[in-house]
């Protein structure tokens, strides 16, 4: 089924929606949220809490991007039920990813701009990568967005993995500039 | 702000760009390396019996043709019919494939396109193959390679990738089927010298087994579907100094049965029994 079609579904208030969300794209949120939470059982959850999220807010919403909709959902509630405390026994990856984050801040030592919030950071993310290549946006957004790990990148867009690791080396630096430029920690 | 914190603002950017990054493909993407399976548990192995490739004479010989004076044409060869058992074709089992990627310094080396012309005239034959499944599409980047040279002007890497999908996205990849999220066609690569993708077999060397298709040794190979992946087979074999490697995904096997043979043969008059 299409995915205007599905958010119809969505708006007539028909509970085949869900299903059909679910058929569509269980696997792939499920894989999302299991990349974050690396616990099945949480990750089953997550992607529950998304459909019912979803039936929440569509209507109102009409998404132009279902998809990139509902895993945007999926991505936030399950970064929420993240328990970062814990977060280096449980899942080395988002650790690793944090880190690699890190290094794109350009003071991760100030604290002046701890208060910034996601959706402000959020915006400031979207000029930097409107401001990359296609090759260098699509394989950040993998690693920084879907939690992808290089090996998996590397297979997805055929390339090796000394070049993603190259690419977001880069792009990570380009982005501390980037902050940099916007003041972030200033 | 912390690593954490930028990981989480990432969630609010625009989903144009979520959706971007989720069914597009690289521009320059080489389609035979284009997967993301994930590795499989344990040994499977599929074997059984042994290939036969029967080549047999099903109608009678064609009366012999008279050319014509003037300029020659090439007419099409009565070919006979080649007929392969499915059942006794050895397979071997795959946990992945990936690309052995070899960086070319630019001081040291050159980078040459061929076209079609130039391709067949260094391989003295067509690469593409004789029998494609019905449904597939020629990729637009078949109609060049990228050759490296050694500054004195020895090639160091002549590797040619054919794709052939369902179809295609504007910027040229193969589509994604949206129920699995993979591609549907085949990947032809084929080389004398320079580095092909690599298949990861779970057998050892030792253990891996071939099949004979008209005195050609042919490793197939099988990565069975999982959860998150469709099947995917593979076929590698070396014909006249060229070695090649055969993707197909989504396909069903008799088919990448009858694209080997096809290569093999040099006709697309395949039969599969079974």
């Amino acid at each position: 089924m299409e995915d205007r079609e599905i958010v119809q579904l969505f708006w007539e208030r028909s509970e085949m929606a869900i299903h059909e969300t679910e058929m569509k794209y269980g696997t792939r949120l499920h894989h999302l949220a299991m990349q974050i939470l690396n616990s099945h059982l949480d990750a089953e959850e997550s992607v529950n809490d998304t459909l019912f999220e979803t039936w929440n807010t569509i209507p109102p919403k009409r998404p132009n991007y279902f998809f990139a909709y509902i895993a945007r959902i999926c991505r936030y509630i399950s970064f929420g039920k993240m328990d970062w405390k814990n977060a280096k026994k449980r899942n080395a990856e988002l650790v690793a990813l944090t880190d690699e984050m890190e290094m794109c801040i350009p003071d991760p030592s100030s604290k002046i701009d701890e208060e910034r919030r996601g959706e402000e950071i959020g915006q400031l993310i979207n000029q930097f990568l409107s401001s990359l290549s296609e090759e260098k946006r699509l394989i950040f957004m993998r690693r920084y967005w879907y939690t992808d790990s290089i090996h998996s990148i590397s297979e997805r867009y055929g390339i090796g993995e000394s070049k993603v690791k190259t690419t977001l080396f880069r792009t990570r630096n380009m982005l501390k500039e980037f902050l940099k430029k916007e003041d972030v920690t200033v | 702000m912390n690593g954490k914190d930028l990981l989480t603002g990432m969630g609010f950017v625009d989903e144009k760009f979520i959706q971007e990054a989720e069914v597009k493909q690289l521009k320059k993407a080489r389609p035979f390396f284009f997967s993301k399976y994930v590795g499989i548990a344990a040994c499977f192995m599929l074997l059984v019996g042994t290939v036969i490739g029967i080549a047999g004479s099903l109608r009678n010989t064609a009366p012999p043709v008279t050319q014509p004076p003037g300029p020659i044409e090439k007419v099409p060869e009565e070919s006979d019919n080649f007929l392969l058992d499915m059942s006794s074709i050895h397979s071997n089992t795959i946990s992945s494939i990936g690309e052995k990627e070899v960086w070319y310094d630019t001081d040291e080396y050159d980078v040459c396109s061929w076209n079609v012309a130039d391709i067949s005239e260094y391989y003295g034959k067509e690469l593409q193959p004789a029998y494609l499944p019905e449904g597939l599409i020629a990729s637009r980047y078949n109609n060049s390679a990228e050759v490296i040279y050694t500054k004195d002007g020895t090639i160091v890497s002549d590797l040619v990738t054919l794709g052939f999908y369902t179809g295609y996205y504007e910027d040229g990849s193969p589509e994604l089927f949206e129920e699995t999220g993979y591609v549907k066609g085949i990947s032809v690569q084929a080389g004398k010298v320079g580095e092909l993708s690599s298949c990861v077999y779970v057998e050892p060397e030792s253990e891996r087994q071939t099949t004979d298709i008209s005195g050609t040794n042919v490793t197939f190979g099988v990565q069975p579907a999982s959860e998150t992946s469709p099947e995917l087979y593979t076929a590698e074999f070396q014909l006249d100094g060229i070695r090649y490697k055969v993707v197909g995904w989504q396909i069903e096997q008799d088919e990448i049965l009858k694209v080997v043979a096809s290569i093999i043969r040099g006709d697309a008059n395949i039969s599969i029994l079974n």
